[in-house]
């Protein structure tokens, strides 16, 4: 039994014209515990909508979402709480998703006061300091606001807040687009050591082929709301059968040589 | 066309001087596109921005030249700055929507554009050239776009648009920053090609600024790499991308994500520029470092013909290269 089970799900919105679009079509994929699966997508392609609803935050319309076999919609809050204990998100902007007026630590210890709210607060402090040091945080900028830090330090910040009620599941809504170029690879280099260490499962959202190849298990190509193609790695990258998987190949920019 | 020489551009900070741009000395020739690759806080943007002194006003050139053809831009006034933006040096900025009113059609933009060289112009030829112009960008329903506004446009559409205004009066030199960046990959291709292919059919030339290397690869004729205010290396996108000679190009050239392989990580960040180190300021990131870069900083020098790089071990990085791949 895969650990992420979405099954046929449908999420439709209403436009201002009284139409309604279609953002998510009978869409069904499964994450295996310590995977990832890459939800690659344009712009509009529905990929963010579904990440959402995985995590909860709109009910789809139709079909099921199970995690470790606790349906997503229709929980009741409390089981919705508890949920959220196993499923967390890393966002695109780091610093948007940041509370500016608080220190990096408290940012990191706050969902274990929600969800763990019996822990002392040396053993809380203990746990911030040691993800901060798996994240690779020094330890000067945890009292420090998050202004105050470089972008790839706020996106370890937004990864060790993920992280610190060690989730089964992370969705990770292009969590390196927003980033130089040389901080990407540290970030990417990061999510697979937490992977390897925690057994973490990853939803990992983005529009870049090339970025995902290498710490993908799965990719499921996502086109106006559908999922147009989905397979092993490998595969999908080596013989795209569905055009469109083709055509987002095509368009990734190529260097002459390795280096 | 373009020629910068030994430009300095500072900005001030209640920290202190920002010494952003350090001495850049670039040319950009008719016809061609010249890549200007480096890091955020690498200097790029202020260097571009420094030829049409459309910095902060915290931002000022403080020694150098650039020259624009036979104009000096450093010295000229606002009144001559106005003549020379957008009728000799177009901008396209980063942000489509940035760079568009929100609040006017967009066909009124275009007018105002028009305008601004004096001519009367009315609302049939602004909608007859404006129409040309975002047909031949790839906008299928050239009438409505115009009609709109900004708001209406995804992001390939609008920075599409901002592409067509800033060629609108037919300059000599398109200065593009990041135009791409926020773009999905397949409409990255599109406006990248459209660029490209109008500023051949303009003669023009283009200085496009950009962190990506698969972009510089694909569409651009000769790259400049930045470091901390200073072009350290520049060439033909030929050599350079065979034959790179400065450790920063090919740790930027291994972090491009490729298929096939993983990304490779450069640990640190630029430096702060609040002081300009005495020795080479890649030295803290740099593993072919030597002690001679702690006390001398490297001046920047040929490599081969046209091919210059400013490392102290400029002639042996191909062979320290070729020694790290083989182990």
């Amino acid at each position: 039994m895969a650990l992420l089970v979405a099954d046929n799900i449908t999420k439709t919105f209403a436009l201002p014209n009284g139409r309604r679009l279609r953002a998510v079509d009978e869409v069904s994929f499964t994450l295996e515990a310590g995977q990832t699966l890459a939800l690659i997508g344009e712009s509009g392609s529905g990929k963010t909508t579904v990440g959402r609803c995985v995590l909860g935050l709109i009910p789809p319309d139709s079909g099921s979402i199970e995690i470790g076999g606790v349906s997503v919609p229709g929980a009741s809050r409390r089981a919705r709480k508890a949920l959220r204990k196993d499923i967390s998100v890393v966002f695109q902007e780091p610093y948007e998703s940041l509370n500016p007026r608080m220190r990096v630590k408290n940012i990191i210890a706050e969902p274990l006061l929600i969800h763990r709210p019996d822990m002392p607060s040396a053993e809380r402090l203990e746990t911030v300091a040691h993800i901060a040091n798996e994240v690779g945080l020094p330890d000067r900028v945890l009292d420090r606001f998050p202004r105050e830090l470089s972008g790839g330090q706020q996106q370890r910040v937004g990864i060790a807040r993920a992280v610190v009620t060690n989730p089964r599941v992370i969705v990770l809504d292009e969590p390196t687009s927003s980033l130089d170029l040389s901080v990407r690879g540290q970030i990417l280099n990061l999510l697979a050591t937490l992977q390897a260490t925690h057994q973490t499962s990853y939803l990992y959202i983005s529009h870049d082929l090339a970025t995902v190849g290498h710490i993908a298990t799965n990719i499921a190509v996502m086109r106006g709301g559908c999922i147009v193609e989905q397979g092993p790695t490998q595969d999908v990258l080596n013989s795209p059968q569905h055009e469109y998987t083709r055509n987002l190949l095509a368009a990734v920019l190529r260097l002459p040589t390795l280096y | 066309m373009l020629v910068l020489d030994n430009l300095y551009t500072e900005f001030v900070t209640p920290n202190g001087h920002v010494h952003a741009v350090n001495g850049v000395d670039l040319q950009v020739k008719q016809g061609e596109i010249l890549g200007l690759v480096g890091e955020s806080g690498s200097g790029k943007s202020a260097t571009i921005r420094s030829v049409l002194r459309l910095l902060p006003p915290s931002g000022q050139i403080v020694k150098g030249s650039i020259r624009l053809g036979d104009t000096e831009l450093t010295t000229l006034s606002a009144s001559g700055l106005r003549q020379i933006r957008g009728r000799r040096v177009g901008f396209v900025a980063q942000s489509p929507f940035g760079a568009l009113n929100p609040i006017l059609p967009l066909w009124k933009q275009f007018r105002n554009v028009l305008r601004s060289t004096g001519e009367r112009v009315d609302r049939a030829t602004v909608f007859e050239i404006g129409e040309e112009l975002l047909g031949s960008v790839g906008i299928t329903d050239p009438k409505r776009v115009l009609s709109g506004y900004a708001h209406e446009l995804s992001g390939g559409m609008a920075q599409r648009v901002v592409i067509s205004m800033s060629l609108l009066l037919k300059p000599d030199l398109v200065l593009a920053d990041e135009p791409t960046t926020a773009l999905d990959v397949t409409v990255q291709k599109q406006i990248l090609e459209l660029l490209r292919h109008r500023v051949q059919v303009l003669g023009a030339a283009c200085v496009l600024v950009t962190h990506d290397l698969g972009v510089v690869a694909n569409y651009c004729d000769r790259i400049a790499v930045m470091y901390a205010g200073k072009i350290v290396e520049a060439g033909t996108v030929a050599d350079v991308f065979d034959e790179p000679a400065h450790p920063y190009t090919l740790a930027l050239l291994k972090s491009v994500p490729q298929l096939g392989r993983p990304v490779a990580s450069l640990p640190g960040g630029p430096p702060e520029l609040l002081t300009y180190p005495t020795g080479c300021p890649f030295l803290p990131r740099c593993k072919f470092a030597i002690p001679l870069c702690a006390s001398e900083a490297p001046p920047s020098e040929d490599v081969s013909a046209g091919h210059t790089s400013a490392c102290h071990r400029r002639a042996e990085i191909a062979t320290l290269r070729r020694a790290e791949v083989d182990t």
